[in-house]
Order: C-alpha cells, then structure tokens, then sequence
C-alpha cells in the first residue's frame, strides 16, 4: 500500500450531511446502459448522481468539476461520510480519483474500517474546525492544505495548524503502508490453539 | 451486574488481544456474495492462499440477476462476469455455492437463517451491510468490507475493535396493522441515523420478544440504518423452535448442549448497557419515509414536515434537499401522494410473513391502473412455500408481477430499477437518492403499506383496507 506521511494537495468542499456510499460509489451511471456503466473506470462513476442529471447531461456546480478542484487530494465533508452500504468500491473510487483523505466530524463505521483497510485516512475534525478550513481555503488562492500525519497536524495557509488525535494503531500502518492480512497471518499458530480449545467447549458450533 | 451477552460473546471468540485495544477474534460463519468477493478471492489468488476453512464459508449469487421467470445466470447482462466467476471461485477455493437454481438459492440474509447457518452466540460476517439481519438468530453479525472478506478467506478471524452496547427496548403491544418494519424505522425516526454508530445494538423489550423469528430478522436489518454494523436479540424459545432441525443447524445430543449453552449466554437480563433508549410501541401508527434518508420517516397520518422547522442549519438544509429530491411539499399529507411503483421483496420484506402480510391486503383487490407491482421473494424456499400456501395466485390475480428471488428493485439491481422523476414504494431498507435508480424517489414501509399503495395508487394507511 502507498504510505501516507505528510501529504500537501487541493482540498474541495463538499460540506453535505450523510453522504452515503450509493451517492459515492453509484451502481448505475445517469444515461447509460448497465452493461456499459459496468465497463467504466470506478472513478469517473464516483458521485455520479451529484454530478450528472438523470438523463446524463452534466451539472454544471459540482464541486470536484470546477477548474481548481480538478486535482482535489482531501475533501472536506459534513457528518457521517461513507454511511449505508459496505461496498468498498467507496473507497477504491475515492483512491482512482487521487483523493486519499475525507475529513469529516463523523463517519459510517464500514467505510471507516474498509479507509484503514487501504492506506485512506479518514480524518476526524469537529465540524466548526472543518467549516473554519474551508472559509479559510475559500479564501486562498491554491485551496492547498498539508496533513502531516507524523506530527498529527493539519496546515492550512492563513489558520494556526489544526491538531488533531489518531491512536498509534490506526497512524503506524498508514504511515508504512502496511497490509493487515501478513499481519494477521503471523498468528497462525494461535488460531490454530484457540480452535482446538474451542471445539472442545462449543463442539455444535463447528460443522462435523 | 453481568456483562451483556454482546460482551459474553466478545469474549469467546477473542484469539489474542493486542493491548491497544484490539482483538483477533475468531469467525464461526461466513457467507460469500458475488458481489463483494470477486476480488477477495482474487487477492487469494494473487498470494497463492487456500480458503483457510472452507467448511466455514459457503456462498451465494444474489445481487445481479434478473428476477425474470425463467432467468438465467446471464439474463442481466452486466453482471454475467460477475455471476460466472462466483462460480468459479466456490469451485476453485472448494467452497459451497448455492447456485441459482439450488432450493437453498436467495438472497444471503434470507437463507442464512433458513439453513440454520447463522446460529446463537456465533460471530457471523458478511460482504454486506445487511448482514446484521441474522442478529435475529442472536449471532454477532455484522456486515465487512471486501478487504475483511479476504482475511476471513484467508484466517478464520477479523482485528476488531469492541463497540460500546446500546439497549433499544420496544416496550408495549405493537397494534394490528403494524409489524417489525415500522418498530425500526420508528426507532430510526426518533434517535437518527447516526445513534448507533460505533455500537452492536441489542433490541429487547416485550415488542421484541413477542415478534415472531421473521420480524426479528427485519429489525435486525435495519441496525447498518440506525449507523450500527451489528445488532442482536437475545435468543430464546422462539429462535430454537425456529432454529431446530434446519439443514445446518446442529444435531443430537449438540443440539442439546448448543440449547443449553444458549440459554446461558442470553439468560442473565441483569446487565448493564453503554447506553439505552426505549420507544413505546403501543402508540405507533404505520411508518413511511418522506425523505432520503431512513430517518426522514413519518406515520401515515402525518404530514411532510417543513425544514424550516430545524433549528439545526445542517439538517434544515439536508430536508430541503431531500424535499426537493423527492418532490413533496411541506405540510403536505403523506397520505394520498400518487405511487407509479410498489416493491415488495429484498433482505429487509422478503420473508413468508412479509408475503403473506401483503397477500391480506392484495386479496380480492387489484393494482391500481399504472402503477407497476413487484413481488420478489427473498429467496428460492420463500417463493415455493408462498406457491404452495397459494399466495402468487392472489398477487397474480390482483395484478402484481410474481417474480424470482434477488436483491432486484432493493438496489436497482438485475434489470429491476424505478426510472428517473418516478415514485416508489420499497419495503426495503435504502431511500437513498440514486438508490433504486438515478432520479427514483423512494418511500420505505411495511409489505402490508407497500400492498395497500399498489391497491390505491398512492401513499394509503394500511389499516383502512383490514377487516
């Protein structure tokens, strides 16, 4: 997994309330056929009924599709991102589109977990620090901010840098793109124990 | 005070614990759904790994397939690679597929506890938000990403954090003409979508325990709506009556000690929760949403609230838009708002006694001119007892479409989807915007709510049509 460490890009303002895993990653395209939307790159589906009318025409004011958010790294989001579905198709569409952090106040726990999962970081931040960064890169002309994930801070040009809190267990493996599964099969030896144990006191729970 | 079952049953299955506030915990049931596997098993293909226990995974295809009589595995065109290599990943990896023409075939949530493969104090995981349905049975279910599917795959267990616990209680006598479906999305209403985020919910109370094992699952369902992965109900008689001699449940003398150590896990009422709310169900009036979220829901009788009644900015802004996405006006009565689809079917509705409840109000009546009907049973065992109780013949005969079991219209899936600017009433789980969909404006209820819209035409209390 790619690591992040201390990352500097666009971040855009999309400060909506549950933003669900359908509205990010839509299992149908506006406009077209199944078959075809099922063929199309995950990121240019990613917000597809925000971003197209039903018919397929464009919306003029989506956010990520105004000049200087094209390379949008973070986005800014209101509470409880990634709510509904476990697809994890959210987060891959978010990473195809190079967007590797959400900061938001709150987030739908599958979505968290799958974030980690993939080296996504996504951030927690109270609301008015969030509505604070974004009148403030409003006011920027880059609308660039750096999350330096060593020293837990986030900076934003023209604001104090913003601290904020991610326990070591969450922080240590983004920062060195570790994958949890060679992690997890270090402990063979112990799964292998327990099931014996066990299988010993719950026999009807395993398949004879 | 004792610890919760919740706890009891955290407790069995941790492997080793990390000191940080983690745990390795082991995985007694897995079930496999086409649509977030794929690259699970893909990724066990890419690092040369076996199923670690196949005896412990079995599979379905449930997403992407037509619901069309006579369908095949690629009569929805969009998903035939999908649906082709679910096959071929069960039969690589040596795990059991229920195909789609196996009477265990349905969808994941249905036929879980049908096979008895979700069992009491058992963790049980899924590719699948809904997977919470079989708390039901009293399993810790909760839904995983496809990365966690591939760790299941690969070791029989999860690195989980412990979620606080949430008592919900449903106290009182549920009224006739309301069932499991409005209890959560009355819960959903008043607490938000947000109460149960980062907690398993336990859902108790004499409501609850009165509900018959079908109901339980539907309340169940809904937990991923109230921001919950998992939810439970303790078991306790209704669930092993429901549970014993099914296909995998356990047999013999096991039987017996898995009754008995049930009882134990689920007995002691004595225990202290992280938090607890309650809701009075005597007073309850039917559910349906107005909005785009679960949460956006009313009883029947009321009406569309105005967002300017929010004192909250954010959500003032957040009813605007759904009242603007689904095409309602404030203070408009919900009652008698026109219906262009019902949808009777998915993990949530898709049950014998969802049918059955739908089939009391479509007996005798027939669809309402332009509104297209949709039965779609939740899985193959469902739709053969509802054919052998004679249930297809009186939707058929009222006009509703009887169909083959899936996901379907639930998430616009195999065919099945609401098209642009129409109106829909789903007894399913998501009114989402794009949902079922792009442009779809969905309203969530009750099977008997759903039947009583396609009879009407429009949004219609559902107790006006009961004898």
């Amino acid at each position: 997994m790619e690591k992040f460490t201390v990352l500097t890009g666009v971040a855009a303002p999309m400060l909506m309330t549950n933003i669900n895993t359908d509205l990010i990653a839509p299992s149908h395209f506006p406009g077209k056929k199944p078959e075809e939307a099922v063929l199309m790159p995950m990121r240019d589906k990613m917000f597809a009924n925000l971003r197209y009318f039903p018919d397929g025409a464009r919306k003029p004011d989506f956010v990520l599709d105004q000049a200087r958010y094209r390379d949008t790294r973070f986005l800014l989001a209101g509470p409880n991102f990634g709510c509904g579905s476990s697809r994890e198709t959210a987060v891959w569409s978010l990473q195809e589109a190079g967007i590797r952090c959400v900061i938001a106040p709150s987030f739908g726990d599958i979505f968290h977990d799958n974030s980690f999962q993939n080296g996504f970081l996504p951030l927690k931040l109270p609301m008015d620090d969030i509505e604070r960064i974004a009148a403030a890169l409003g006011r920027s002309n880059a609308s660039e901010l750096t999350i330096d994930l060593e020293n837990r801070e986030l900076r934003v040009p023209g604001m104090e840098p913003v601290a904020f809190d991610l326990p070591d267990e969450r922080r240590l493996p983004l920062l060195e793109g570790l994958d949890q599964l060679g992690f997890m099969m270090r402990s063979e030896a112990d799964i292998v124990a327990f099931e014996a144990a066990d299988e010993k006191t719950r026999p009807w729970a395993y398949p004879g | 005070m004792s610890k919760t079952p919740f706890e009891r049953i955290w407790d069995q299955h941790v492997i080793k614990e990390y000191g940080d506030g983690r745990a390795l915990i082991h995985i007694d049931r897995h079930f496999a759904q086409e649509g977030t596997s794929g690259r699970a098993f893909d990724g066990l293909r890419r690092a040369g790994l076996k199923v670690r226990r196949p005896d412990l995974t079995v599979g379905t295809i449930d997403h992407g397939l037509s619901t069309l009589p006579g369908r095949k595995i690629d009569s929805y065109a969009a998903s035939t690679v999908r649906n082709l290599a679910m096959r071929q990943n069960c039969k690589d990896f040596g795990v059991r597929l229920f195909d789609i023409d196996d009477p265990n075939h349905g969808i994941v949530h249905v036929v879980s506890p049908n096979l008895g493969f979700a069992l009491p104090g058992c963790t049980y995981v899924c590719g699948d938000s809904h997977t919470a349905s079989c708390g039901g049975v009293g399993a810790w279910a909760w839904g995983i990403g496809t990365t966690e599917v591939m760790q299941v795959l690969a070791t029989q267990t999860l690195i989980m954090r412990k979620p606080k616990t949430l008592r919900a209680s449903f106290h009182g006598v549920l009224p006739r003409g309301l069932f499991a479906k409005d209890m959560i999305l009355a819960l959903i209403g008043r607490y938000g979508i947000e109460a149960g985020v980062g907690h398993v919910v336990q859902y108790a109370g004499s409501a609850i325990s009165a509900l018959p094992l079908e109901g339980r699952l539907t309340v169940c369902n809904m937990s991923i709506e109230f921001g919950a992965r998992g939810g439970l109900i303790a078991a306790d008689d209704t669930t092993f009556q429901y549970l014993h001699g099914r296909e995998l449940s356990p047999k013999g003398a096991l039987w017996d000690q898995a009754v008995a150590d049930w009882r134990a896990l689920f007995g002691d009422t004595d225990c202290e929760y992280d938090r607890d709310i309650e809701i009075d169900c005597s007073t309850l009036r039917p559910q349906v949403t107005w909005g785009t979220t679960p949460q956006d829901v009313i009883a029947v009788d009321e009406a569309v609230p105005d967002p300017t009644s929010a004192t909250d900015p954010a959500r003032r802004a957040m009813m605007e838009r759904a009242i603007a996405y689904i095409g309602l006006t404030p203070g408009q009565k919900i009652a008698g708002t026109p219906i262009d689809v019902a949808f009777i079917g998915s993990c949530t509705n898709g049950r014998l006694s969802d049918l059955e409840a739908a089939a009391e109000v479509a007996r005798g009546r027939k669809v309402a001119p332009g509104v297209k009907a949709l039965v779609v049973p939740g899985a193959a065992h469902v739709k053969a007892a509802a054919e052998a109780a004679g249930l297809h013949k009186i939707f058929l005969e009222a006009g509703f479409e009887w169909r083959e079991s899936a996901c379907s219209m639930c998430v616009a899936a195999g065919g099945d989807i609401v098209p642009p600017g129409q109106r829909s009433i789903s007894t399913s789980n998501r009114n989402f915007e794009g949902r079922q969909g792009p442009g779809a404006r969905t309203h969530l209820a009750s099977p008997a709510m759903v039947a009583a819209a396609a009879v009407t035409g429009c949004i219609t209390d559902v107790r006006t049509l009961l004898n």
